[in-house]
């Protein structure tokens, strides 16, 4: 099953990828299990906007309860070593089940998708499952982003242009 | 010149040897690595004037820009002719952000560039080993006769990039940045430009009268490079650290440690300062047009990772950032 999981994650060399696939489709054991990981892949994508909500949202609840035995320091150190990791985890499951294969129907067509080696010898997940929000705003932000700038080539060759990113209208910092 | 060499024919060697040293300056330009240098010079040395889109995802806004150098420096004015009026002008080393609509203006001190080249000649050798770098066709953009070049990375931990320079002089007209499916990240094109003549450090100056006001000293007073204590212990195969500093700001009591990563052409910061007690942050990630950022407190600092990568590369740099003591 650890196989089945790292061939989900995209970590199997594409020789093995064929072997494990063969036992997939005469196992229904492990057929089952493949079933399972995408369902559980797909709840963790569909969680995925709302993932550092519910970390911020558990941490206020906590902060608004009464301190009775423990400081508050603690208590955001406890969130910090036990919530954040936990969130950091749940993103890193998510990153790897979208490095398995881009289609949204979970199953074995993704088996055909994935005897194709190519997705599996790419290095990096398929970054454009990966939606950031856009920032709000920040004006600790916007001048991260200047300093950024000055070191970046890109920006360089860009010229005055790469400001416009901090000046842009809808989801730029509105310097309040 | 490049079509003069592919008409001689071997009989004429000695042609060749006699233009031999013309050839070497086409030959130059021909190469996309100076071409990238020629691009970067143009933009810090040219004067030019320009309306320009700015696209990203499904939103397109349109700005004027106008560069102005002389012995004195550099002078740069960015205005939005699209939604509220702002307006950022850069005097050198100081970046003043103008916002019309709640009357601020801000600012901030620049690091000086002037130690720092726009493009490291070693920051070109990991460039080539990260994106293969080609000549595309000649396009004409805002009635200028551009060379496009592309970039295609060699993996997922970069956006790829199709840049498109004027002939002659290299000032990039049109810019774009793509995923690895190839969709569109975020894309800027002159639609109208002047270069040279007729740009005046006039040009560069504000355009409103802003006696009254609320101004905002921001930002960094200095900046010190030096190590930091602070490290990435995994960052995606081809980024290496090209600077360390330390930030110092006004007011605050730690100086906030900025770590910079480039694989040549894209370049991610690592900002680590104590965990802010009044300030909101937004946790997890953002973005800002092709900017992705990644926020993620630890239990004393907040580490702030961003650069024009994809999100998959600021969220694996920030979540190996630690630190190994001075």
């Amino acid at each position: 099953m650890e196989k089945i999981s790292e061939l989900m994650d995209g970590e199997l060399e594409s020789h093995e990828c064929g072997m494990h696939i063969r036992r997939l489709s005469k196992d229904p054991e492990l057929a089952r299990c493949w079933d399972h990981y995408h369902l559980i892949r797909d709840v963790l994508r569909a969680e995925a906007g709302t993932r550092v909500d519910l970390v911020a949202s558990v941490s206020a609840r906590l902060q608004a309860e009464p301190t009775i035995l423990a400081p508050r320091r603690r208590l955001q150190t406890l969130i910090a070593r036990v919530a954040l990791p936990a969130a950091a985890a749940v993103a890193g499951v998510m990153v790897g089940g979208w490095l398995s294969a881009p289609s949204s129907q979970p199953g074995r067509a993704d088996v055909a998708k994935l005897t194709s080696p190519a997705p599996l010898t790419a290095a990096a997940p398929k970054v454009a499952a990966i939606a950031p929000v856009a920032a709000q705003a920040n004006g600790q932000v916007t001048e991260y982003i200047l300093a950024h700038q000055e070191f970046s080539p890109t920006s360089a060759m860009h010229g005055a242009a790469s400001y416009v990113r901090t000046l842009s209208f809808k989801d730029a910092d509105s310097t309040q | 010149m490049r079509r003069a060499h592919v008409v001689l024919v071997p009989g004429l060697v000695l042609l060749q040897f006699c233009a031999g040293v013309v050839l070497a300056e086409s030959l130059e330009q021909s190469d996309p690595l100076a071409w990238l240098e020629r691009i970067a010079r143009a933009a810090r040395q040219l004067n030019y004037s320009g309306t320009f889109v700015y696209q990203h995802g499904d939103q397109v806004e349109t700005s004027r820009i106008t560069h102005y150098f002389d012995r004195t420096g550099e002078y740069e004015k960015l205005e939005t002719l699209d939604g509220p009026k702002r307006e950022i002008i850069r005097n050198n080393n100081e970046i003043l952000t103008y916002d019309a609509e709640h009357r601020v203006v801000k600012r901030e001190k620049r690091t000086p560039r002037r130690n720092f080249p726009a493009l490291l000649p070693d920051q070109l050798a990991s460039l080539t080993e990260n994106y293969n770098l080609r000549k595309g066709e000649h396009e004409r953009i805002a009635g200028y006769d551009a060379q496009a070049l592309i970039l295609q990375p060699r993996d997922g931990f970069r956006y790829g990039h199709k840049l498109w320079a004027e002939v002659t002089t290299g000032l990039l007209l049109k810019a774009r940045m793509v995923d690895e499916n190839d969709h569109v990240v975020e894309q800027f094109v002159f639609t109208q430009l002047i270069i040279g003549s007729g740009v005046t450090r006039e040009s560069t100056r504000p355009s409103f009268a802003t006696g009254d006001w609320r101004r905002e000293p921001a930002g960094p007073d200095s900046s010190e490079p030096g190590d930091t204590g602070w490290t990435v212990k995994s960052q995606p195969v081809g980024f290496k650290k090209v600077m360390e500093m330390k930030r110092f700001k006004t007011g605050a009591q730690s100086p906030v440690a900025h770590l910079v990563y480039s694989d040549g052409l894209a370049a991610v910061s690592v900002f680590i300062e104590p965990l802010p007690t009044k300030r909101k942050f937004q946790e997890g990630l953002t973005h800002q047009g092709a900017v992705n950022i990644y926020t993620r407190p630890l239990p004393d600092q907040l580490v702030t990772v961003l650069g024009e990568a994809p999100a998959v590369t600021v969220m694996q740099m920030a979540n190996s950032v630690s630190f190994k003591g001075q």
